[in-house]
């Protein structure tokens, strides 16, 4: 039964969805196509979602150093591109290399988040921050013989968004794409956005999930059975900095558009917010919750869009969206129960 | 050699500064005059964040919510038209107001989150920018009718982005000119900063000095010999919160003109960056440290973008390096706060 | 005059402190003694309006000062009354000075801010002085403006106890162990210093575990016992072999254990890196009891070999050396620990009974994974495990639903159970249990303590018992070595007399 019971964030999301909802019909919108967005909005921004359940279940906190994975699956898609590979090659090259950076970049952050232990989130908000200047270095220097992937004139570097038509742009989105009435569904998207939760959910039935959870709850109970905790942190770290390198590579491809420098710099927050949404607690989060949660999350932003547009507001949707992110984070830090210190 | 060591920060980012200004090659009457303006900008936000970290709160992010109350005073005094001193008074009391309930709301929230305040005063930060975004955006027009139709934007709802603030700036311009690398500036902000910066020197010696520097070394030992940690830690919030308001005015005075949306955003990292440059640490800050971190690190601010551009032909290469500074020292912070507090334990 | 009728304290378990009856006259030193758990802190904390006992519903009784009654709601209220308290654990602010420490929270100042009174000027002089006199008045030359931190311990306990003294109207002052952490000399300044107060009229309760401070300042003793007052003695009635009876109770002893010969060969040996010759050899298939007053150093002894917490022991295993906090090698090795505090250390208490029981011993049992072959990948048998946990919460009598059931919703008495459990999964060559007892009921302690024996019979299980309980230490030990200043003071053999073991307790030998 413990299950079925709504946190506050999630009762005041779907309150806020109905409205929007019945705003939605006043103004005589097209649900059709608005659901359509949804589901694709849902799984390209679901996998990044995904991406915090391992750090929070290994006890490392809500990781707010997204940018990290983030820069690793950027980095991954650009030597992708620089070779030139289109397609379904470029597509998982692009994940392979992403994941290849990744685990260095996760093996890095996790020395230091091991050092900063129960400062996790701070230290991985600004860790996150000052990574991107770092990154926008390697994107300056970084020799790319691919002219579409330069400033044209007068720059240095890559330029800031490359687009991706012709090469993977959207290749996931329209893999399998069923067609009801108005409605599409984008099987093959959601597909692999499902196949990466079962996988997620899957580790978490293994002895190592079971060792994650175990040293969330007590890190000295796992100490004193011999097991080095340390270790796990670090592998629950790369985790998630790994996976979040497969889900900007998804988001990218949706989007179009490979958004190099600032792009990762604010998306730590929304998807923080859309796993707390989703009901996790600040020591343990299941896919359900970040399924859930990204889903409320995308679709209430989706809809406001047009209803700010009919109120003649257009910046309302931003401001709204904002709203929600800052203040459910902020709800989680005030009434949640603070971690004891060791 | 003990020195260097213990100022190990300071000392790094002066060789920094040193090499950065070599290499931007500007005269130093440039760098002065530059340096005056940001400091005059910014010294009040970061002494805005001794009493937070002497309190053991760490660094007050929600200063954002002083600059905004400074903010709305004066799009308020420019809705009401009002013109010269009357401007700059209204404006000064109707901030001070304002940070002083603002300031109550952040400390309740923050004493609900005892030992993560740094976190949770970035998010308040966040928050309260964007309320505040949607109060001028939308509500203004929509519910408040303005005075002054010349702010609004065209549609009748909102207020523009940028709005001139002549009526206050204008005060200041003629009080005590100087001239610098052939600019004039006035010397009136630095005073009204001097004076502050006597208010805090009176504060940090007062009972609420002492007390908060007790509930900053052991906040339980506090609590056990009945301390009202609660209120001392709301006091040092709402003066923090106030500092910040007044630092803002003088920002905009300086610059003529507010940016509605986006003037308050951003002056939080860099004053925490400069304190932590100046070599103050999450557990304790001086003057000393606040005012040697402003030069230091805006000296960095100005010079580093040229440095970069004479040294890659890309200015690009400049700011990158100079914002992974302001957030780096921020790390580099926790990590040495980590270590006095190892150092601490075993000592006991 | 203080006087306190009918005084009782109650938590959730039941009663800790049951009607003590009590008077100290103005400058009376009055010494309180009493086991752990006798009620002597509650006693102490209901005086001082400590949160611990005014957010768990109050006391009940009365307390009257000079005859009239008063009501103690939380501790500002104390402090107003004239009662103060120097902690055991010094109450003070390092890093700031020790003039500030003395005057924290009643300042002087210069002038009196409304509204805000924390922005009032500081009148620094004033503090100076007062601080002097308060130093003074104790007997000490001590400067005021000196940096706590470059202050000695015994320093540091004078400003505390001038902190205390220079609160207007002090009437009381409770010192809680003043001397638990300092040398000869230190304890006679100290002690000096309180008699000195108290021929001021200031009526002082002495709480202590060192018998002869007792005897030598105190007017007074109350032997506290299970949250009651047992007897009260005068000066003049003083005698150490009545205290530990008293202490001790004439509780019913059960026949001690039969004397055994003990293997020859040592399976542990502890050695003291001061290298004083304070050494502790633990010998295959014994157990050992390590018993103490709180704060003896007794539970560092074991948390320190899995590395816990610091200790000045290095600790060699069947010859081989063990390094500091390296619990993978331990496990390995089959040392097990259960810690005496069991739901912070040694229970996954939001978890199931079976993971409980399982976790971590995947090395010894690989019949519990379903791919043995990558462990760390391989999910984990279910149908195996369930019927592993069902088989050993029967062996165990564990009281619960199922396996499924968190831990957190079993009683202490299950919760232990589990422990044991959890040690049996492991099947250690050595288990040290910290308070194996402690907050469990009555047929659950049987049942655990015969767990112990059995353990060690069947498996021969070398078990190393850290506990305060001496009655249940003699039913099981085959030795028993008693702690006293953080060191190994005495070890006995079975069959010793518990006025005996209680007088080690203390550092004292029979007379």
């Amino acid at each position: 039964m413990k299950r079925l019971t709504l946190n506050p964030p999630q009762i005041i999301m779907f309150c806020f969805m109905l409205l929007l909802l019945a705003m939605a019909f006043f103004i005589d919108m097209d649900l059709a196509g608005i659901l359509n967005d949804s589901l694709i909005k849902w799984a390209m921004n679901g996998v990044i979602v995904l991406s915090l359940i391992p750090m929070i279940n290994v006890g490392a906190g809500r990781n707010f150093g997204i940018p990290i994975g983030l820069s690793a699956g950027l980095c991954g898609m650009i030597f992708a591109l620089d070779r030139r590979l289109t397609s379904w090659i470029g597509f998982f090259s692009s994940i392979l290399l992403g994941m290849l950076v990744a685990v260095v970049f996760g093996f890095l952050y996790a020395k230091l988040l091991n050092r900063l232990k129960l400062n996790e989130e701070i230290v991985g908000t600004f860790a996150g921050y000052s990574f991107i200047p770092i990154m926008n270095l390697f994107y300056t220097f970084v020799p790319v013989t691919n002219r579409q992937m330069l400033y044209p004139i007068g720059g240095q570097g890559l330029r800031p968004k490359v687009n991706l038509d012709q090469y993977f742009g959207q290749i996931l989105d329209n893999f399998l794409q069923l067609r009801i009435g108005p409605v599409v569904i984008p099987l093959g998207l959601l597909l692999f956005f499902f196949g990466i939760a079962w996988l997620i959910w899957l580790f978490g039935k293994t002895r190592t999930g079971l060792v994650f959870s175990a040293i969330a709850e007590n890190e000295n109970f796992v100490r004193l059975s011999g097991i080095n905790v340390n270790f796990y942190r670090t592998l629950g770290i790369i985790l998630s900095t790994v996976i979040a390198a497969i889900g900007v590579v998804v988001y990218s491809q949706s989007y179009g558009i490979l958004h190099l420098y600032d792009g990762p710099f604010m998306m730590s927050f929304p998807a923080v917010s859309a796993i707390v949404i989703g009901g996790a607690s600040p020591k343990k989060a299941t896919v359900a919750n970040a399924m859930i949660g990204t889903f409320l999350y995308q679709t209430t932003y989706l809809l406001s869009i047009p209803v700010a547009n009919a109120l003649l507001i257009p910046e309302m949707a931003e401001i709204f969206r904002t709203i929600i992110t800052s203040g459910i984070i902020l709800y989680a830090f005030i009434f949640e129960r603070k971690p004891k210190r060791a | 050699m003990k020195h260097i060591k213990n100022n190990l920060v300071p000392v790094c980012i002066f060789l920094l500064a040193v090499i950065s200004f070599y290499f931007a090659d500007v005269s130093g009457k440039y760098l002065a005059s530059e340096i005056y303006t940001r400091f005059i900008r910014n010294a009040l936000f970061v002494l805005a964040l001794i009493l937070p970290i002497s309190c053991g709160m760490g660094i007050n992010f929600a200063i954002v919510v002083g600059a905004i109350s400074a903010q709305m005073a004066i799009v308020f005094a420019i809705d009401l038209m009002l013109e010269g001193p009357a401007a700059l008074l209204f404006t000064m009391s109707v901030s001070i107001f304002l940070s002083i309930v603002f300031g109550l709301m952040v400390a309740a929230l923050l004493n609900r989150a005892k030992g993560r305040e740094m976190i949770v005063s970035i998010m308040i930060g966040q928050l309260s920018s964007v309320l505040y975004q949607f109060v001028f955006m939308v509500a203004f027009g929509l519910i408040i009718t303005p005075h002054n139709e010349a702010i609004l934007l065209d549609r009748g709802i909102g207020v523009r982005s940028m709005i001139d603030a002549k009526n206050i700036s204008s005060v200041i311009d003629g009080i005590f000119p100087f001239q610098l690398d052939g600019k004039t500036y006035s010397l009136f902000p630095l005073i009204i900063i001097a004076v502050f910066a006597l208010l805090l020197f009176y504060i940090q010696r007062s009972r609420l000095g002492v007390l908060a520097k007790a509930v900053g070394k052991n906040i339980h030992t506090a609590d056990v010999l009945g301390l009202k940690t609660n209120k001392i830690r709301s006091l040092c919030i709402v003066i923090s919160t106030i500092f910040a308001a007044m630092s803002q005015i003088l920002y905009v005075t300086d610059f003529g003109t507010v940016n509605v949306y986006t003037g308050h955003i951003g002056m939080d990292t860099n004053a925490a960056a400069a304190i932590l440059v100046g070599g103050a640490t999450l557990k304790g800050a001086s003057m000393k440290n606040c005012f040697l971190g402003l030069i230091l690190f805006h000296a960095l601010f100005i010079t580093s973008p040229m440095a970069g551009q004479n040294l890659f032909q890309n200015p690009s290469v400049g700011e990158y390096f100079r914002s992974f500074l302001a957030y780096g020292v921020i790390i580099i912070a926790l990590i040495m706060n980590l270590k006095t507090e190892k150092k601490k334990a075993s000592f006991a | 005059m203080i006087e306190v009728k009918g005084l009782s304290k109650k938590f959730d378990s039941g009663y800790v402190l049951k009607d003590i009856d009590l008077q100290i006259e103005d400058g009376e030193i009055y010494g309180i003694i009493g086991a752990n758990g006798s009620g002597k802190s509650t006693f102490l904390n209901i005086l001082n309006g400590k949160d611990t006992i005014v957010k768990t519903g109050g006391y009940e009784g009365d307390i009257f000062i000079d005859g009239e009654k008063v009501r103690i709601l939380d501790h500002q209220h104390s402090v107003s009354h004239g009662i103060s308290m120097v902690h055991q654990e010094l109450a003070l602010f390092p890093g700031m000075r020790a003039v500030d420490n003395i005057k924290i929270n009643h300042e002087n100042v210069k002038w009196e801010l409304p509204v805000i009174p924390e922005l009032s000027r500081l009148d620094e002089k004033k503090n100076l002085e007062d601080a002097k006199t308060a130093l003074e008045r104790i007997g000490t030359e001590l400067d005021p403006v000196r940096n706590i931190d470059n202050l000695s311990l015994n320093q540091k306990q004078f400003v505390e106890i001038a902190r205390e003294l220079d609160h207007q109207n002090i009437r009381l002052l409770m010192l809680d162990e003043p001397t638990s952490s300092l040398n000869i000399t230190e304890t006679e300044k100290l002690l000096s210093c309180v008699q000195e107060i108290a021929s001021r009229g200031i009526s002082v309760i002495f709480v202590s575990h060192r018998l002869e401070e007792i005897e030598k300042i105190c007017h007074r003793v109350s032997v506290f016992r299970d949250g009651r007052l047992i007897s009260t003695y005068k000066k003049a009635d003083f005698d150490l072999n009545r205290f530990a009876e008293d202490m001790v109770g004439q509780k019913i002893v059960k026949a001690a254990r039969e004397r055994r010969q003990l293997s020859e060969e040592t399976i542990l040996e502890y050695r003291c890196r001061d290298d004083d010759g304070n050494t502790l050899t633990i010998k295959k298939g014994e157990i050992l009891g390590i018993t103490g007053l709180a704060g003896q150093g007794q539970e560092q002894f074991l948390a320190g070999l899995f590395g816990l917490a610091k200790t000045n022991y290095t600790t060699s295993f069947k010859g081989e050396m063990l390094k500091d906090g390296d619990t993978h090698g331990l496990i390995g090795k089959g040392i097990y620990y259960i810690s005496e505090n069991r739901g912070v250390d040694s229970l996954l208490l939001d978890s199931s009974i079976w993971e409980n029981m399982i976790f971590g011993t995947e090395g010894k049992h690989q019949d519990f994974l379903s791919l043995s072959r990558i462990p760390g990948l391989s999910f984990l048998k279910r149908d195996r495990i369930r019927s592993y946990t069902e088989q050993m919460i029967e062996k165990l009598n564990i009281v619960c639903a199922d396996p499924q059931q968190p831990v957190r919703e079993l009683s202490g008495g299950n919760q232990q159970k589990v422990c044991i459990g959890r040690a049996l999964t492991f099947e250690p060559e050595l288990l040290g249990i910290g308070e194996p007892t402690r907050g469990i009921d009555i047929y659950s302690k049987e049942l655990i303590l015969n767990w112990i024996l059995k353990m060690n019979q069947e498996m021969n299980t070398t078990v190393v018992v850290v506990s305060g309980e001496l009655e249940e230490l003699m039913r099981i030990c085959d030795r028993i070595a008693v702690m006293y200043q953080g060191k190994i003071h005495r070890i006995f053999n079975t069959g010793v007399s518990p006025e005996e073991l209680s007088l080690a307790l203390y550092g004292k030998a029979a007379s």
